[in-house]
């Protein structure tokens, strides 16, 4: 259960204050798949920021199951997020001088597990994602929707429960987003709850709701076809 | 299944180091160097403090030396032996004779005990030749041999005390290394039996008691306790005691020398050091903003800034180490090499060439240590960045530019675009500048120190005679021709007193090294111009004044202006007020009294124990020529000369302890400007490999590879030029703490501060040169670089 309150983002650009959230107020289902729509520069990549908790809010609270986040320091959210927390960018964000399955077992690096035990974890995660023939190729040999998949296996590296995507499909053509976008309802399939930003409209059908921002805040909140067939485990 | 066998982190080091590899090797290369200066220097150091010491232990030293004023005999010795806590006791004496050398005579410090091979203190080593030598020859130190230019076998001529010249044979020669080298004092050493000196006609008997205690540690303190005690039992019991010499224990009187000149190379060799260490900061701190995005992915898939840190830190810890690897490997038998000549110069041997493992331990400990201290700061900033302003495209701060930043031309704004980056830049390079100057200025102050014997004194020769002669007699010498004038001076060896107490004084036993002197300057003497430290000079009515050279005063206790200055002779106590101090370079300490109490005091009223000599001399061939016509006139006057010191001797005995520091000292200004430039080369190449996309950019909107190879070459120029600046204002304190540091371990005064130039314009010459070649390699493959290509390189 993720519960967002009064939440508020501000920037600060040279002398003038930029609000790119305010106000809003959001709680999520553990297991539930929400899709964030909205304008460019309506806060979408902010909102997902701060719940993978890349940044931190100027206002308001973000609760993960009942704990504040505000409480953790950096390398805490640090942590925190390594083990709970599988984020994914528009532009895959892949390490370049390192392998596909090692991009993969990164994660699990960090987080303390050992490599004989990190290996065939990341292999398995691959081949869940369809991948696993280009293991030994570097990142920039692959193709996007295949960069796309590694970023996603790397995602779940440690089994998070929450996977935060930002517009995961923009650097995608529309088979390619489909089939990613395929992966994430599996996933959603298999419990993990999920947040996914994007622009693309006609995603109501897969997902359990759809957010909408316009300027920083909810301007509406609408029940998905996912959830009206009870595909939450809500 | 895949290979893999690395956590990826580690690989992703190894591989991103990879891509780097000329950066890292330079930084390597440049750790390696300037740590195998201090391998070297630490390694010497260390086997040359342990052989020093050893050498001079061998020669079982003295620890204190009483003047008797009768000759000691045999039941004399065994009763001193017989106190408490006196381990060992022996007779010796030490004529002051004269030598000839081609035309010249120099002084010769002849070693005198009963048995010649014998004897257990002061001992010397047969080096070649009879031992024990014949009656009635002599032996010679070996460094000594060169100095009165005679082989094994032959004769010298020698004038001893109360004898005429007499040629003695020299049969065999020794190594005494208890003694700093003949050649360094310009004067003789030999080394002769009583019944050698009865058979020359001299008086055989011997004076000085020479003494060790048994003590667990001892101290020079804790001995001069001892060798009082002992002197005041001994004048109990009826036996007149001068003097107690007690040089410091266990040490060589040259060792301060050789600690001196370590110390410099030491430090300049850890400047250097720091320096590859600050180079390697700074290349770090470039790389890892290259990296500002992928630290932020790792950050963001769950590394802590802690993971992070260490992961940098183990890269700059595998590169010390293995700088540190290199550089013991090659030190440690630089360290020999270089522990060897030093110790040929200072005539000891290395008996035993090993390097103690605690030189091991400071390379490896330093070579790792503070690279890592330095790369620090850099790795921690880098890893602390928050993940969103890493990855956002809202990218680096721009610093909001002030309203005088925008006034500036604009190659400098955008070298301040990255305030840190060019703090550490030029920290760089400012601080490599200023050590390069510094080690040149610290020899150029050494060298107008030693300048300063001669500045500072204007006679051409200083004769001593063995007692006081009438100054009528002497005063007929200034009708020699080719002499200008002849001054007469008070002089006595002397010591400083304490009340009811035998004179103590510090004197190693070759009289010269830590001794002291009673001078009685003629007041308004043109003769010497020793700058006034503190006080003011004697004048005629300063009956109780004294004026110390600066030694002096430090051995004195660094009395204060008005303040008591006792000075004891033979038992007597000239009691005298401090009126000043002067600064004497290039001589033992000196209590300066007015003659008249001078006189008084040793009752020479009319007499003089030592002139000044000035020649009309315009050439070293005339002045040689003047003295020879002096030194006959002596003899036919019969007066008896106990040394003549021509000052061009004194000049050549101070300069040749020069040669080795200055060079020493210019190889390691060599080696910090290698560093400095390999810094700033590779921080110029840098700087421009990071902007490559901005030139892209640059070139959409229309520049040519011209204005770009222009603009680049701006900005490092303006970087060399600040760091320049900025290098000759550090060079001021810099120069000045090692002046004041060195100066007053080898001279206990600070050097003079020299500020150079050569140093300042060799640096900006360098700095221009490196800067145009390391701006305009990379500058011009920007320049040529298609727009695609520069937009396409990963920011
Ligand atoms: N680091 C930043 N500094 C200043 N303004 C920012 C920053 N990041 C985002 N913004 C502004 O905040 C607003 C919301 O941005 P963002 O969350 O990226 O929107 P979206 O993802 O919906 O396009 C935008 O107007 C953007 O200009
Ligand atoms: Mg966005």
């Amino acid at each position: 259960m993720i519960e967002l309150k009064n939440l508020g983002k501000t920037y600060q650009v040279g002398t003038v204050e930029f609000h790119a959230l305010r106000g809003v107020e959001l709680s999520i289902a553990k297991g539930s798949f929400v899709a964030v729509v909205g304008k460019s520069g309506s806060g979408k990549s902010t909102l997902a920021n701060l719940v993978a908790g890349i940044d931190r809010p100027t206002s308001g609270k973000i609760l993960m199951e009942g704990a504040d986040l505000a409480g953790l320091d950096e390398d805490g959210l640090a942590r925190w997020r390594g083990q709970k927390v599988g984020v994914i960018f528009q532009s895959f964000q892949l390490l370049p001088t390192l392998t596909v399955l090692e991009n993969v077992m990164l994660p699990m690096d960090f987080a303390g597990v050992s490599v004989a035990e990190a290996k065939p974890r990341a292999m398995a995660l691959l081949a869940k994602v369809g991948i696993e023939d280009q293991a030994a190729k570097l990142p920039l040999s692959l193709s996007g929707g295949q960069q796309q998949r590694v970023a996603i296996a790397r995602a779940l590296a440690n089994d998070p429960a929450l996977l935060v995507a930002d517009e995961p499909t923009g650097n995608l053509d529309t088979r390619t987003a489909d089939e990613v976008l395929d992966l994430f309802t599996a996933f959603a399939d298999q419990g993990k709850t999920i947040l996914l930003v994007t622009h693309e409209r006609d995603l109501s059908s897969r997902v359990d709701r759809v957010v909408t921002l316009c300027d920083g805040r909810v301007e509406s909140d609408v029940v998905g076809g996912r959830a009206r067939l009870g595909g939450s485990h809500a | 299944m895949i290979d893999c066998r690395f956590p990826p982190r580690w690989s992703k080091l190894w591989r991103d180091a990879r891509l780097e590899k000329e950066r890292v090797f330079l930084m390597f290369v440049a750790l390696a160097v300037s740590l195998l200066a201090v391998a070297t220097l630490v390694g010497a150091g260390k086997i040359l403090r342990r052989e020093i010491r050893t050498n001079y232990l061998s020669t079982h030293p003295a620890m204190a030396t009483l003047e008797i004023d009768r000759a000691i005999d045999a039941s004399l010795v065994e009763k001193v032996k017989g106190f408490a806590g006196v381990q060992e006791a022996e007779a010796h004496e030490v004529v002051q004779a004269r030598v000839q050398v081609g035309d010249d005579w120099l002084p010769l410090l002849v070693f005198v005990t009963d048995d010649l091979s014998g004897h257990r203190l002061s001992r010397y080593f047969p080096q070649s030749g009879a031992w024990p030598a014949p009656t009635g020859t002599l032996l010679v130190e070996r460094t000594a041999m060169k100095v009165l230019g005679v082989q094994q076998g032959q004769a010298v001529q020698v004038k001893f005390p109360n004898t005429p010249a007499q040629r003695v044979p020299v049969t065999g020669i020794v190594h005494d290394p208890g003694l700093s080298p003949a050649g360094q004092e310009r004067m003789g050493f030999a080394y002769a039996s009583a019944a050698t000196l009865q058979a020359l006609g001299e008086d055989p008997s011997l004076h000085e008691l020479r003494v060790t205690f048994a003590m667990d540690l001892g101290s020079t303190a804790q001995v001069r306790e001892r060798a009082e005690v002992l002197a005041q039992a001994l004048v109990d019991q009826g036996v007149e005691v001068h003097q107690i010499r007690v040089p410091p224990f266990e040490y060589h009187p040259h060792q301060i020398q050789m600690e001196t000149v370590l110390l410099i190379m030491v430090s300049f060799s850890v400047l250097a050091f720091f320096l590859s260490a600050v180079l390697l900061a700074t290349t770090l701190s470039a790389w890892l903003s290259r990296q500002t995005r992928e630290l932020a992915i790792l950050k963001t898939v769950g590394a802590s800034s802690w993971q992070i840190t260490g992961l940098y830190l183990a890269f700059v810890a595998a590169l010390g180490l293995s700088a540190s690897v290199v550089a013991w490997t090659l030190g440690s038998h630089a360290a020999v090499a270089f522990a060897g000549r030093l110790a040929a110069m200072l005539n000891f041997a290395i008996l035993d060439a090993s390097i103690p493992a605690s030189a091991a331990l400071i390379v490896f400990l330093g070579g790792v240590g503070i690279p890592l201290l330095v790369a620090y700061i850099p790795i921690r900033s880098a890893s602390r960045a928050t993940v969103r302003e890493a990855l956002s495209d809202w990218g680096a701060k721009v610093a909001a530019p002030g309203s005088w930043i925008s006034n500036l031309p604009r190659s400098l704004r955008q070298i301040l675009r990255r305030p840190r980056r060019l703090a550490l830049s030029l920290a760089l390079l400012g601080f490599g500048g200023a050590v390069f100057m510094t080690a040149l200025n610290v020899r150029d102050g050494w060298t107008a120190n030693l300048d300063k014997v001669w500045q500072t004194r204007h006679y051409d020769v200083e004769v001593r005679f063995r007692t006081a002669q009438s100054d009528s007699v002497l005063a007929g010498l200034a009708g020699v021709p080719g002499v200008r004038r002849v001054e007469p001076w008070g002089w006595s060896p002397a010591g400083l007193a304490r009340p009811g107490k035998i004179d103590l004084v510090q004197v190693w036993p070759d009289k010269g090294h830590g001794s002291l002197s009673l001078v009685a300057m003629p007041v308004g003497s043109a003769l010497t111009s020793f700058p006034l430290m503190a006080g003011r000079r004697l004048s005629e009515t300063d009956t109780d004044g004294s004026v110390l050279n600066h030694i002096a005063w430090i051995q004195s206790g660094k009395p204060r202006l008005g303040e008591a200055v006792l000075v004891g002779i033979d038992g007597r106590i000239l009691s005298t007020r401090l009126t000043g101090v002067v600064e004497e370079v290039g001589s033992p300490a000196v209590v300066y009294v007015t003659p008249g109490a001078f006189a008084r005091f040793r009752s020479t009223q009319g007499r003089s124990r030592m002139i000044r000599v000035v020649t009309t001399a315009t050439s070293p061939v005339e002045r040689t020529e003047i003295l020879h016509r002096l030194e006959r006139a002596m003899e036919g006057k019969a007066l008896p000369v106990q040394m003549a010191i021509p000052f061009s001797e004194l000049k050549t005995a101070i300069g040749d302890h020069m040669t080795i520091l200055v060079n020493s000292l210019l190889a390691l200004a060599g080696i910090i400007a290698a560093v400095g430039m390999l810094g700033l080369a590779s921080v110029t190449g840098m700087g421009v490999l990071e902007r490559t996309r901005e030139f892209g950019v640059l070139k959409t909107l229309g520049a040519t590879p011209k204005v770009v190879l222009g603009m680049v070459m701006a900005e490092v120029l303006w970087i060399g030029a600040i760091s320049w600046v900025l290098a000759c204002v550090a060079a001021f304190p810099l120069t000045w703490a090692m002046d004041a540091l060195i100066g007053s371990l080898g001279f206990l005064a600070p050097l003079p501060m020299v500020i150079g130039w050569v140093g300042p314009v060799v640096w900006l010459v360098a700095v221009v040169a490196i800067s145009a070649v390391s701006g305009w390699i990379p500058a011009r493959r920007a320049g040529k670089l298609t727009i695609r290509e520069a937009l396409a390189q990963v920011g």
